[in-house]
């Protein structure tokens, strides 16, 4: 079961991306990243702290969702992945282009000191 | 009842008898050591010609045409290596002297860990890599590389014999004194005559690898014999049409090996 929820942070929006992706989620979640709303100030963080799992299909959709979010312009990072999940990042190389933060209040950071 | 041969004949037999296994034992030392030096002695051209294709693969370097014939020769290469690296296993897993390096560690961690590696083969036939790892898995105290490989021979077969879009999933359970792993498919199923089969060394399942893949049949003889040596055992169930399971169950705490006889019975020489 897959849950995604956007809010604003300051300038920020911030994905929250709960439970896990296996093949009987990957429907609802391409879904979901598809319905989500453009980022106000191009700048989104994916809040992944309450992501179990992210299935290799569920990586693909990711992928292709921060492909789309670049190709508009919009910037994206990831917050607080656990270590299943940053490992798949990893061994694609998506960290290379997102980058991964403890949390969502560094990525803030990051972001505000540019 | 069966009359025993007299005394001094009876000596002979023992005397015989133990000659035969020396040189046995020799025979399969000398057998050992020949597979070692001679996998080492191929490892190495093998690592140059690979790293030589992949430099010339870099963009620019050769044109579409010679690209085309450097993919071929970088298959071949792999499934050289391939090849190469289990009969190495192999042959390891056959040597008394080569003990199990027993330590602590998560099962699920290392299953994250194998799993991970395994994403972009996933990913490039667009087949869904799922996993229910149960926190009963808890520690255990094997070999872990020797687990890993376990791990990465199953999943990487499932893989390899499941169709684009299908579905691969890994789990994990754990009681008292024991641990297992299962990696389920929606592959071809199991021909009747294949689930004792597959675990002898060279034998083949009747499927083909659905993306061409090398297939030494060593994958699964040594997963099977990694299982063995930890106390632990290995099996698969399926039918044809409706996907396999493969499943491996350890010990808990593997027991030291007083003489690191990971060897058992039959096949592996």
């Amino acid at each position: 079961m897959i849950r995604l929820t956007s809010a604003a942070r300051g300038k920020l929006a911030v994905i929250r991306v709960e439970g896990e992706v296996q093949s009987a989620d990957n429907q609802a979640f391409a879904e979901a990243l598809r319905r989500l709303p453009p980022p106000p100030a191009g700048r989104m963080v994916l809040d992944l702290s309450a992501l179990e799992y992210l299935n290799s299909r569920g990586l693909g959709d990711l992928m292709l969702f921060y492909q789309d979010a670049r190709a508009r312009g919009q910037e994206m990072a990831a917050a607080g992945a656990r270590p299943a999940v940053l490992k798949v990042m990893r061994v694609v190389g998506l960290d290379r282009f997102v980058p991964c933060f403890d949390t969502v209040e560094a990525a803030e950071r990051a972001w505000s000191g540019r | 009842m069966t009359d025993l041969p007299p005394g001094g004949e009876l000596a002979d037999l023992r005397k015989e008898n133990s000659r035969l296994r020396r040189r046995l034992a020799e025979l399969a030392a000398s057998s050992d050591t020949f597979l070692s030096v001679a996998t080492h002695d191929l490892r190495t051209p093998l690592a140059s010609l690979r790293l030589v294709a992949e430099l010339l693969a870099q963009p620019g370097r050769v044109n579409e045409d010679s690209a085309s014939l450097l993919g071929i020769m970088q298959r071949s290469v792999e499934q050289m290596e391939s090849l190469v690296n289990d009969v190495l296993n192999a042959s390891r897993l056959s040597h008394p002297g080569d003990r199990l390096r027993l330590t602590e560690f998560e099962l699920n961690m290392l299953v994250e860990d194998q799993l991970a590696g395994l994403f972009p083969v996933a990913m490039s036939k667009r087949i869904a890599l799922d996993a229910s790892l149960s926190p009963r898995a808890g520690k255990i105290r094997a070999d872990r590389d020797r687990t890993g490989q376990m791990l990465t021979n199953l999943i990487g077969n499932a893989l390899k014999f499941t169709p684009t879009g299908g579905t691969v999933v890994v789990a994990t359970d754990g009681g008292g004194d024991w641990v297992e792993c299962s990696v389920s498919d929606t592959g071809p199923g199991l021909e009747p005559g294949d689930r004792e089969a597959l675990f002898r060394a060279f034998s083949r399942a009747s499927a083909v690898p659905t993306g061409g893949e090398p297939s030494t049949g060593l994958g699964l003889y040594i997963t099977r014999r990694i299982a063995e040596a930890h106390g632990g055992t290995v099996g698969a169930d399926g039918s044809p049409g409706r996907g396999s399971t493969f499943h491996f169950r350890l010990p808990r705490a593997a027991m030291e090996q007083p003489g690191g006889d990971a060897d058992a019975e039959e096949g592996g020489r």
